[in-house]
């Protein structure tokens, strides 16, 4: 499957310059405006919602959620090695990327690119359904072809197991054609995608060969772990969006990603606000109803409108202080709170917040 | 279709291994049974093939959901669809589908835990249960190797359930062990079919060394000696993920880890690797082996000292099942046993957790520092057996930890002595499951023996062929 897939006493001997890179590009983004925690958070995909509008105030969304394996730990660790080799400076609440951290990151990044097509934000959820689906049609239509009944499968999960048993019996191919149609299509992504090839085709399993773990594909193509792992999910997520956009040439594959239930990334507590809005309730009412305090249906109010596009702030605030938020945003480029209040009195933090996230929201 | 007939058609062997048939002919009879058969001898068959000769449904009781899952596969990949394991993976909703329609099933695993539950034990009542069987039946013994609290319950599970015909199967159970099983099962008329904890065919060779570093050494040395493909066994993860890629950086490209703190899905690959022959070793941990079918691993080796001689040699039995010659090796530096001291400590809550739980009032999930899952599972076990007998859960607790923790440390002990006798070792082990020792051609260092049937051919690491991307795809998808 797909988490904790890199081994934690491994991570320990090598210096793990690819996640390293990935980190001070993100503390660069948030330079004295957030912690260093924040990314830490940004990289889990918590669902929090400062987490969330992080994500989007920063465009540091396309690392929401990439890296399962990584622990509070690990992560702590790393920090401290980068302030100790110079790369940081600043305290773990305010925390600065020197010159020399910079040219780390270039350096790091001048061998792997900075992965444009990643988007955590979007496919976290979706991508690692597909890859396990993927995995098991792979193997499933490649011991029909060679007429091998008895091999263990891939995966466990008996979802993914009975979803894959429907698609092969579904699919409309003959067993010959229906190996020849998935190799086409996989070509085809393949050869669209940034990545070498073999980043996820070791990875797959079937009649002629047995798939390899995270670590073992790292050793073959001699790639640091992490920067495999990014490499990987870069590739995968590049494969995704292919599908999502040359569908129609590629049934099989588009079948494949269909009805992934992945819903909103909504904190379950938003949820509920979200109804009782829905509703048409007031946010002191919800906050009485629920016996919460303002604040946090406000944070709520503030995540809607990042995660849902059809969120309407209008209840909360005009347009005339919209565009006044927009406006004083826009001139100074700045995304800390606090400047933006002094330049607007008569708005309140939440009114400020809730613009910034409509808008970002609308960008992603 | 007779019992013979059977084995060809629906199993595809030709002959049974010792002890499968006395044990189906013995449950076939109607009578209960106890079978002890060694590691690696085919327990499954001895309820799976009567399965196909009984009416109503197999119920098995296993104690390792990894275990399990691998059972289940195992029907599954020879084509019994009527297979369900009911554990804690299984999300609430899939449960209850799979309670509505329990009697469409032929084979039902289940946890121990999974019999407390009063919908899974009203679901099992309706149907009409053919065998009931325990497997790793030592599992229900204070005395045994690996004792788990849960399934001391089961003696009251199989009668609340109309005390069906059962089966307990174990690979290590000396006579105290066996007696308790019967008694904790309720069971009085049993047959009981002992057979040899003998693998005539694994030979033995323990190695003493002065200082642990030399270990490493010595390793790389067997193994560049050995006839792949092979299990060696490490106390700890870290140990083990060292090992092999110490292995691979010295010239043993197809070495691979593998422990409990890898992702279930690595796990399963490293297994299918090792099953399809891309990778000849493996460095584990004691997680390793159970429910793994291959037939011809060559060699196991401790790397350390395990915690005691059932887990030795039921570790050791993943060698030579194909009946081929095996050898058995054992790195030894005095001191090895400090290490599972430690890990039997931590098997229990100490006296700090114990008493956040009874003297404060505290869940056992709010206990700090957290508590394992075996932890948890011991503190609650025993603070229900103290409010069934009124006792003080604090005392009763801790009495139950130092009982166990003292018989761990005789266990540790008797192996030690084991190690360190100058008796031949085979004798020796058979003599503590009060058998009669054999005399056998290649037995131990003890007795001495040659040691060229183990010896690699060599030529046996194939280059690591790279294919091109594109064949590999077209090797995988053929036909465009």
């Amino acid at each position: 499957m797909f988490c904790d897939t890199l081994s934690l006493y491994r991570k320990v001997v090598d210096k793990l310059e690819c996640l390293e890179a990935v980190v001070l590009c993100m503390l660069k983004e948030v330079e004295g405006e957030r912690t260093a925690s924040s990314v830490f958070h940004l990289l889990k995909g918590k669902k929090s919602a400062q987490t969330i509008q992080d994500a989007h105030l920063f465009k540091l969304d396309k690392w929401f959620q990439t890296t399962p394996f990584l622990t509070m730990e690990l992560f702590d660790r790393m920090i401290e090695d980068l302030q100790a080799s110079g790369s940081l400076q600043g305290e773990r609440q305010r925390l600065f990327v020197t010159a020399e951290g910079t040219n780390k990151m270039r350096a790091a990044f001048e061998k792997t690119g900075e992965f444009p097509q990643l988007s955590g934000w979007k496919l976290a959820g979706t991508a690692p359904v597909f890859f396990s689906r993927l995995q098991l049609a792979v193997q499933v239509v490649s011991h029909l072809v060679y007429k091998d009944r008895t091999y263990y499968p891939i995966t466990r999960d008996e979802g993914v197991q009975q979803w894959v048993k429907q698609f092969v019996k579904e699919s409309g191919f003959e067993k010959g054609q229906l190996a020849a149609e998935l190799h086409r299509e996989i070509l085809f992504v393949l050869e669209e995608q940034p990545e070498h090839p073999d980043c996820l085709l070791l990875r797959f399993s079937g009649y002629t060969q047995t798939g390899k773990t995270v670590q073992q594909t790292a050793d073959i193509l001699e790639m640091e772990p992490t920067e495999y792992w990014f490499r990987f999910l870069h590739s995968l997520h590049a494969v995704v969006q292919t599908v999502m956009k040359k569908g129609s040439q590629l049934p099989l594959l588009k079948h494949l990603l269909s009805d992934i239930m992945v819903s909103v990334p909504l904190t379950e507590s938003a949820r509920k606000t979200a109804a009782y809005l829905h509703k048409g309730k007031t946010i002191e009412e919800v906050a009485a109803a629920r016996g919460l305090k303002k604040a946090t249906i406000e944070d709520h109010v503030v995540e809607l409108a990042l995660n849902d596009p059809h969120f309407s702030i209008r209840p909360f605030i005009d347009e005339q202080k919209e565009a006044e938020v927009l406006k004083a945003g826009g001139s100074s480029g700045v995304r800390q709170l606090k400047p933006l209040k002094d330049q607007l009195p008569n708005h309140s933090y939440f009114e400020i917040r809730l613009v910034l996230a409509k808008e970002s929201g609308g960008t992603i | 279709m007779t019992i013979d007939e059977h084995l060809r058609q629906t199993f595809g062997f030709s002959s049974f291994r010792p002890g499968q048939r006395e044990t189906i002919e013995s449950l076939l009879s109607g009578r209960h049974t106890l079978s002890m058969l060694p590691t690696g001898t085919g327990k499954s068959l001895c309820y799976q093939l009567p399965g196909y000769m009984l009416k109503g449904s197999i119920v098995i009781v296993s104690p390792l959901l990894s275990l399990m899952q691998d059972q289940v596969e195992q029907l599954k990949v020879r084509g019994e669809k009527r297979v369900i394991a009911l554990n804690s993976f299984l999300q609430y909703k899939e449960k209850n589908a799979a309670l509505l329609r329990l009697d469409r099933y032929k084979f039902i695993f289940l946890s121990p835990e999974m019999l407390q539950m009063p919908n899974v034990m009203q679901a099992l009542r309706a149907l009409s249960i053919a065998l009931f069987v325990i497997d790793e039946a030592h599992c229900i013994s204070q005395w045994g190797y690996d004792f788990r609290p849960d399934y001391s319950l089961l003696g009251k599970a199989r009668a609340a359930l109309g005390s069906p015909l059962t089966l307990a199967l174990t690979a290590t159970a000396d006579e105290r062990v066996r007696a308790d099983i019967c008694e904790k099962l309720w069971l009085d008329d049993v047959a009981e079919w002992v057979f040899s904890v003998n693998r005539p065919n694994i030979a033995l060779e323990i190695e003493t060394l002065e200082e642990p570093l030399q270990k490493r050494t010595r390793l790389l040395e067997w193994l560049q000696f050995l006839k792949t493909p092979g299990i060696i066994y490490f106390s700890g993860r870290k140990a083990a993920e060292e090992a092999a890629s110490y292995l691979k950086q010295h010239g043993i490209k197809r070495s691979a880890f593998y422990h409990g703190g890898m992702d279930a899905g690595d796990r399963l690959l490293i297994q299918h690797q090792f099953l399809n022959g891309d990778v000849d070793v493996v460095c584990a941990t004691s997680a390793f082996g159970m429910g793994i079918n291959k037939n011809n691993v060559r060699f196991v080796i401790h790397y350390h000292m395990p915690s005691q001689i059932e887990a030795y040699l039921q570790e050791i039995g993943r060698a030579g099942r194909d009946g081929a010659p095996a050898i058995a090796i054992l790195l030894y530096v005095p001191g090895d046993e400090k290490l599972h001291e430690f890990i039997a400590e931590s098997e229990f809550p100490d006296e700090g957790q114990i008493r956040q739980v009874t003297e404060y009032g505290f869940h056992p999930r709010d206990v700090q520092p957290p508590l394992s899952e075996t932890q948890e599972r011991f503190l609650i076990h025993y603070a229900k057996a103290a409010d069934e007998r009124g006792a003080p859960r604090g005392a009763w607790i801790s009495r139950a930890r130092m009982t166990l923790l003292d018989k761990k440390a005789a266990k540790r002990n008797e192996l030690k002595q084991w190690i360190e006798s100058t008796e031949c070792r085979r004798a020796a082990y058979m003599r503590m499951f009060d058998e009669q020792p054999v005399e056998q051609p290649q037995c131990c260092d003890r007795c001495g023996f040659d040691h060229a049937p183990y010896k690699t051919s060599g030529g046996g690491e194939a280059s690591e062929e790279r294919l091109d991307w594109r064949e590999r795809l077209n090797s995988l998808l053929p036909g465009f």
